[in-house]
């Protein structure tokens, strides 16, 4: 059953249940930070999950398309270290 | 009961461990079908959304507890399994901590008023002449995730950028992010600025980035050096700690 709103006057926070939540969220995001360490040493963090980059800056594999709106295609290999196309 | 928001359901199919589907499906599954909404807005990075289904949320009754555990936790459990499983990567990671941010501005203020003080106060920027953001975008999001307020001043920061975002937020800890060998040396002249204006007393400063090291960080003069963004966390607390004790005497 679905949880029911409480009432605007019961408002009150549990702070204990606070802490372990935002104790929580803090290892949701440490895992994260883990793998991203882990994924950038192959994967560009800038190429999204359709390869398209969201750097703003200058990189040799970015190839625009027609549509000035679109992100650029990302045109890197995982397999060549992606950090040689930047724009320095 | 069965999770009622579509799109929901079809993310939590990406969650493919049973234990790990179990777990956060008995987690959905008993919440309002605005706290599963809030999810979802969160899970593709919707932070316009997130910020008025909480706003909604908390007009309608739902208390900061719920919203926190029931929404928001909830969707980004889910990026963190898509992302850790390579479904997503880091620039749908970093939207959907934006999401998490918009929700969070409505909730920490409600948190703080039951007592919670903020672990600090920090600004963060890359340095002048640098446009790479990735790293310095994941040490905001850890950061945020243990109860710092971080303010964001972007890249291409000059030492006057850091210096204004310091005295207009009273922040504790500066971050400053470089890529580049070629701006690395904007550090020191960002931590030189600070001595000149008479502040540098009144700020802990840390560096990171790829070609920063610790010797480095330490001939320019900075307070700590974090190698990684959960090490940022880290350096942060202890710098908190150091400048207290420095301003009690």
């Amino acid at each position: 059953m679905a949880e029911k709103p409480v009432r605007k006057e019961d408002l009150a926070v549990d702070a204990d249940r606070a802490r372990v939540s935002l104790d929580r969220l803090y290892n949701i995001y440490k895992d994260i930070a883990v793998t991203a360490d882990e994924v950038m040493q192959t994967r560009c963090p800038y190429k999204n999950a359709d390869s398209r980059c969201t750097a703003k800056f200058g990189c040799r594999n970015q190839f625009f398309t027609s549509d000035p709106t679109a992100l650029p295609a990302c045109a890197g290999s995982d397999l060549i270290d992606y950090r040689d196309a930047w724009d320095k | 009961m069965p999770i009622t928001h579509d799109g929901l359901a079809r993310e939590l199919e990406y969650v493919t461990n049973p234990g790990e589907h179990k777990h956060i499906s008995e987690a959905i599954e008993p919440t309002a079908p605005i706290m599963q909404e809030m999810a979802y807005e969160l899970i593709v990075g919707n932070n316009t959304e997130v910020d008025r289904i909480t706003q909604q949320a908390l007009q309608d009754g739902f208390s900061a507890n719920q919203l926190l555990d029931d929404g928001l936790l909830n969707g980004m459990a889910i990026v963190g399994v898509k992302f850790r499983d390579n479904l997503i990567f880091v620039p749908e990671v970093l939207v959907a901590a934006r999401a998490m941010k918009a929700g969070m501005a409505h909730i920490e203020p409600i948190l703080s008023a039951s007592g919670a003080k903020p672990a600090g106060i920090v600004i963060m920027g890359t340095v002048k002449g640098d446009l790479h953001d990735i790293g310095k975008n994941l040490c905001i999001m850890m950061l945020r995730g243990a109860g710092f307020i971080v303010h964001d001043i972007g890249v291409d920061s000059s030492p006057e950028d850091f210096i204004d975002a310091v005295e207009e937020h009273e922040a504790h800890v500066v971050g400053m992010s470089a890529l580049l060998t070629t701006t690395m040396p904007n550090m020191g002249r960002t931590i030189a600025t600070f001595e000149d204006m008479g502040m540098r007393d009144e700020v802990r400063i840390m560096v990171g980035g790829a070609p920063v090291t610790q010797d480095f960080a330490d001939e320019m003069g900075a307070d700590a050096y974090g190698d990684n963004a959960v090490e940022a966390v880290d350096k942060a607390k202890e710098l908190i700690v150091l400048l207290e004790e420095l301003k009690s005497g």
